[in-house]
């Protein structure tokens, strides 16, 4: 009896210290408007080149690599974009190359969950995917241009800007 | 024939003639790198062929026929030998793709009955001629010059020296002169041993803007190393190779703008060719013996 009371007693203790530890649920929040996070100017800091070749991969270095100082050997380029206009302006420097125009309209294939971002000018659109997401509390903003040749993509590169 | 295989014809055909208008070979292969156990075409210009009868067998009507003897030369009685000098084999007849583009498809291993390293250390030599060779062809012998198509064995493991991105094909990069391209050295495989404990490289580049042996610009012909090159870091300092660590060595550089201040003709940049070398030379050792050369895609800019 007195065995099995211990054992009754650490099964109680240890059903309370689990219960204790359970978090409590949290509440997402609203979800971040990211026609509100890219508004604003920013400036290209970062370029890295993406290998489109590599068929194995072991390691990111033999797919990715950071050509920053090879491209941004003068005043970077900057992008601004308005979310109420949704017009694109840019402010041309180093960089500048991988962009058609530097003005024009933009938009999001999906204002609530975006996945690419598209340049809209004279020459027809430019596409961008979004590396991640640009919410309001982001520093960075970062797309990927993919070079093509025909149908083929020749090379790609991640342009990461930070807000100005 | 399908329809479709009518397209691929002349897309193979459209394909060959863009090649060597852009690379200006007289004799190539496709695919490039091959697999000798599997077909190969064999492609000749006959535009491109230097010996006097080449320009008639260009805009002849008559049929053409391929003159091989190595990797293997087949003897006489085999099916697949040449023939006499006055009546080819029928089997070596080639197909025209048109504007003097003769091509002939084959599986080396199984037509010259070689092992593929035989295919990789014996060039394919070969010549273009009419049914009769001797025939009167502008004063000349209705032929071709010998030509000759060196098939390069794939690399595999790691490299001394390798671009990124890596090659496409064996020598040729999927990117233009107007993207990055970087010039890495593993000092780790290198056998020179005036190297080994160095750490101040260059990357010596010159870029190819014709197909002729001299033509390209540059700022130091690091083939060509003069007394007044020698001090390589004053020369070229912009040519100075970063240190990744690990014994890995690396420049990164956009050609179109690293040679932009001397293309005064704004001439387009077919290549890159490179020699490694340290940032003063003193010896001839001083040097990568290796000086590869990247093409770039000419399809796009």
């Amino acid at each position: 009896m007195k065995n099995n009371m211990k054992q009754i007693l650490f099964a109680l203790v240890l059903s309370i210290s689990v219960l204790a530890c359970k978090p409590e649920p949290r509440e997402l929040g609203p979800r971040a408007n990211q026609s509100e996070g890219i508004n604003g100017t920013w400036v290209l800091t970062k370029i890295d080149q993406i290998d489109v070749n590599v068929e194995l991969a072991f390691q990111e270095s033999d797919t990715l690599l950071d050509v920053t100082q090879a491209m941004l050997t003068s005043a970077p380029m900057e992008i601004s974009f308005d979310k109420t206009s949704k017009n694109f302006e840019i402010t041309s420097g180093a960089g500048s190359e991988f962009f058609g125009n530097t003005m024009g309209s933009w938009e999001f294939d999906n204002d609530d969950y975006p996945s690419y971002l598209q340049l809209n000018n004279p020459f027809g659109p430019q596409i961008y995917s979004l590396i991640r997401p640009v919410r309001p509390q982001d520093a960075y903003l970062a797309i990927k241009y993919n070079k093509m040749c025909g149908s083929d993509r020749t090379v790609s590169y991640h342009l990461w800007f930070v807000r100005k | 024939m399908t329809m479709k295989s009518l397209k691929q014809i002349l897309l193979s055909g459209f394909t060959a003639i863009s090649a060597t208008t852009l690379f200006g070979q007289a004799a190539w292969v496709e695919p490039d790198p091959i697999n000798p156990n599997d077909s190969i075409t064999i492609w000749v210009d006959l535009n491109k062929c230097t010996f006097g009868g080449a320009p008639t067998l260009a805009s002849t009507t008559d049929d053409l026929y391929m003159w091989t003897w190595s990797p293997k030369e087949h003897p006489v009685g085999h099916p697949l030998n040449n023939g006499t000098w006055g009546a080819s084999n029928d089997a070596l007849k080639v197909q025209k793709a048109g504007n003097g583009v003769v091509f002939y498809r084959m599986v080396p291993t199984s037509f010259y009955e070689v092992t593929a390293s035989a295919v990789y250390t014996s060039p394919i030599k070969l010549l273009i001629k009419k049914k009769d060779g001797s025939l009167d062809c502008g004063g000349a012998e209705c032929k071709t010059e010998d030509l000759e198509i060196k098939i390069t064995a794939p690399t595999t493991g790691p490299q001394k020296l390798y671009s990124f991105p890596r090659r496409k094909n064996k020598d040729t990069l999927s990117i233009t002169p107007s993207d990055v391209i970087t010039v890495f050295y593993d000092k780790n495989l290198e056998t020179n041993d005036s190297l080994k404990d160095k750490e101040d490289f260059y990357c010596v580049v010159k870029a190819r803007v014709g197909m002729g042996a001299t033509d390209f610009i540059y700022f130091v012909d690091g083939d060509n190393i003069k007394a007044a090159d020698r001090d390589i870091a004053s020369r070229v300092p912009q040519m100075k190779m970063k240190n990744y660590g690990d014994g890995k060595f690396g420049l990164s550089f956009v050609p179109n703008r690293m040679f932009e201040s001397i293309n005064t003709g704004g001439q387009r940049i077919l290549s890159v060719q490179y020699k490694v070398m340290r940032g003063y030379i003193r010896k001839q050792y001083d040097w990568v013996s290796e000086s590869p050369e990247y093409w770039f895609n000419t399809m796009c800019q």
